[in-house]
């Protein structure tokens, strides 16, 4: 009995720590998080990356610009005079894979372009995260790109 | 209990300061990386951008990077239509006999001379005739 009285102390106190330890690495994140959107964020309004080969461009939209901090991706066609363009096949689907979450169809919005957003809960601020995007033309598969640069 | 906290707590923000490798564009038969990014404020310094092909795709004969100021809001780099982008600084890898991987090094957004830049080309040239081109935004 006095053992386990005496072990009540000991434990409101590793309690008391591992709830500090928590709320210090929480803030340290949220710092960590903020400044790196702050970092991406500067006058811009996305990350934007171009396949000049079949013409056609990767959007991801500054998180800092939504509250929610989700990540919007978009693909839009850049029409037949794009430098470099080797075969003009606009992107008709896409899917995009965010780490072990189910796939995510991107589906097209008002200004005709292809649209997925990624709710931010699904991204990691610890570890590495994977976004795996599938562009297809019809039934043919354009490319496989990997996101990991594009405010992720 | 609190000496594992400190240790926790320093390699998160060890891990998060950190210079790191980030992968520019993956396709299914090349990867492109940045290695070792490093970034201070609005400035970027990548150590090498690596080119790895695939196996059973065409190798790599060679690769030019632009990094240039985006003026026309065409993408990619483009002398026309008015008014022409503006380069800041290029950079080309060759090699005399076809490869896997192609390295170029010691890259950055800035050049002391031409000043800061906001976007980046890169076009890869394949054995057998034939080129990819990529380009983007800092």
């Amino acid at each position: 009995m006095k053992n386990n009285l005496s072990i009540v102390p000991i434990l409101l106190t590793v309690a008391v720590l591992l709830g500090s330890g928590v709320a210090v690495a929480k803030s340290v994140l949220h710092f960590a998080e903020h400044a790196q959107e702050q970092e991406f964020a500067g006058a811009k309004s996305s990350r934007q990356l171009n396949v000049h080969f079949y013409g056609y461009q990767i959007k991801v939209l500054n998180p800092g610009l939504n509250p929610q901090r989700d990540r919007v991706v978009r693909i839009r066609d850049l029409g037949p005079k794009v430098s470099n363009l080797q075969q003009d096949l606009d992107p008709t689907a896409a899917k995009l894979t965010v780490n072990s979450h189910p796939a995510l169809d991107l589906v097209p919005n008002s200004q005709g372009e292809l649209q997925a957003i990624i709710p931010a809960s699904w991204l990691s601020l610890i570890t590495a995260n994977t976004a795996t995007l599938t562009v297809f033309h019809n039934q043919k598969t354009l490319n496989q790109i990997s996101l990991e640069g594009m405010f992720f | 209990m609190l000496k594992r906290l400190k240790i926790s707590l320093f390699l998160l923000v060890a891990t998060a300061l950190a210079a790191c490798n980030a992968t520019i564009v993956e396709t299914d038969c090349m990867k492109v990386v940045a290695t070792k990014v490093e970034k201070d404020g609005w400035l970027v310094q990548i150590s090498a951008i690596s080119i790895e092909v695939k196996d059973g795709c065409n190798k790599v004969k060679a690769a030019r990077y632009k990094s240039y100021r985006e003026k026309n809001g065409k993408p990619g780099y483009q002398l026309d239509p008015q008014p022409s982008d503006e380069l800041v600084d290029q950079k080309e890898a060759e090699v005399d006999e076809d490869t896997s991987t192609l390295n170029i090094t010691n890259v950055s957004n800035s050049n002391p001379n031409t000043g800061r830049a906001d976007s980046w080309q890169l076009e890869i040239d394949h054995e057998g005739g034939g080129s990819s081109t990529f380009s983007g935004n800092f």
